[in-house]
């Protein structure tokens, strides 16, 4: 999902299906990281996606779409 | 000084400056703000940096949470200085962007406000006395720099700022699976569970731990 890189919203979605297997791997391992822990993860990734959503709103207003084919400005 | 004040302050006085622009706006008796609080933040690690040199042990402050020792105090100083530098540099480049009419007041307030939490965080990032903090501190100046590298919200600044929250935020992800694997690891090294990231443990533990 992230490596393709077809649309904002799956990469979004890639990030946070990473985000849930670290978490599952987490609780597999041990009881869980510390609960401070936990929810400061939570809280984070929480604001990452809400940036995200942010920035795809303005790639939208930018490039008339989320079509991540278009962010090819800036390239080694 | 007390070694608690030394300690709190390069977290305490930017996050102060973030509420201070929140309320106030970015205009010209807060444009020196953020300045002062770099300045401020740099004068305390020079200090933690005299105290913590050969010092093992460090300071610990807020209940255990944060812990200063000669690194934590060299980064600081970099991280202070880098501040100031930008933090002096604001004031102008932001009069320029004004009188061209490119951003307003709402953007420069986001702009102090930003700038001020982000050091703040990089600063409890090299305090932090937990990896879980740290990893958290680390996500955090991530998250508050997307909107600065996107600022003029061009293009090419909505572009860079999207690869920019990407690709961060995937490696720091990352970093939380590393976080929880010595987490395991620990807890397998017989640490107690209370302190099972704790840096300074994770220390006095390291002979008991795989691959030893």
């Amino acid at each position: 999902m992230l490596v393709t890189r077809r649309r904002a919203l799956s990469q979004v979605v890639g990030f946070l299906l990473i985000d849930n297997a670290i978490t599952a791997t987490a609780f597999l391992t041990t009881n869980g990281v510390p609960l401070v822990v936990e929810l400061g993860v939570s809280l984070d990734v929480l604001l990452a996606v809400l940036v995200l959503s942010v920035l795809t709103n303005r790639m939208r207003a930018a490039f008339g779409g989320t079509d991540l084919d278009e962010l090819r400005e800036l390239r080694d | 000084m007390d070694p608690q004040v030394l300690v709190l302050a390069p977290v305490g006085l930017p996050a102060l400056a973030a509420a201070g622009y929140a309320a106030f706006g970015w205009r010209r008796a807060t444009a020196w703000l953020g300045a002062a609080a770099a300045a401020g933040l740099l004068a305390a690690a020079i200090v933690l940096a005299v105290r913590t040199t050969g010092d093992a042990a460090g300071v610990a402050a807020a209940g255990g949470l944060l812990r200063a020792d000669a690194l934590s105090a060299f980064m600081l100083i970099v991280i202070g200085a880098v501040a100031l530098a930008a933090m002096l540099a604001s004031p102008s480049y932001l009069a320029a962007e004004l009188a061209a009419r490119r951003t307003g007041p709402r953007a420069t307030r986001r702009y102090g406000v930003l700038t001020q939490a982000f050091i703040a965080a990089m600063a409890l990032a090299v305090l932090a006395a937990n990896l879980g903090v740290l990893w958290v501190a680390v996500e955090a100046t991530t998250i508050l720099t997307a909107f600065l590298v996107g600022f003029r919200r061009t293009r090419e600044a909505t572009e860079a700022a999207w690869k920019y929250v990407v690709i961060c935020s995937v490696g720091i992800a990352l970093a939380l699976l590393g976080l929880v694997l010595a987490h395991y690891a620990a807890l397998h090294a017989n640490v107690p569970e209370d302190g099972a990231l704790d840096w300074a443990v994770l220390a006095r533990h390291a002979a008991a731990s795989t691959p030893a």
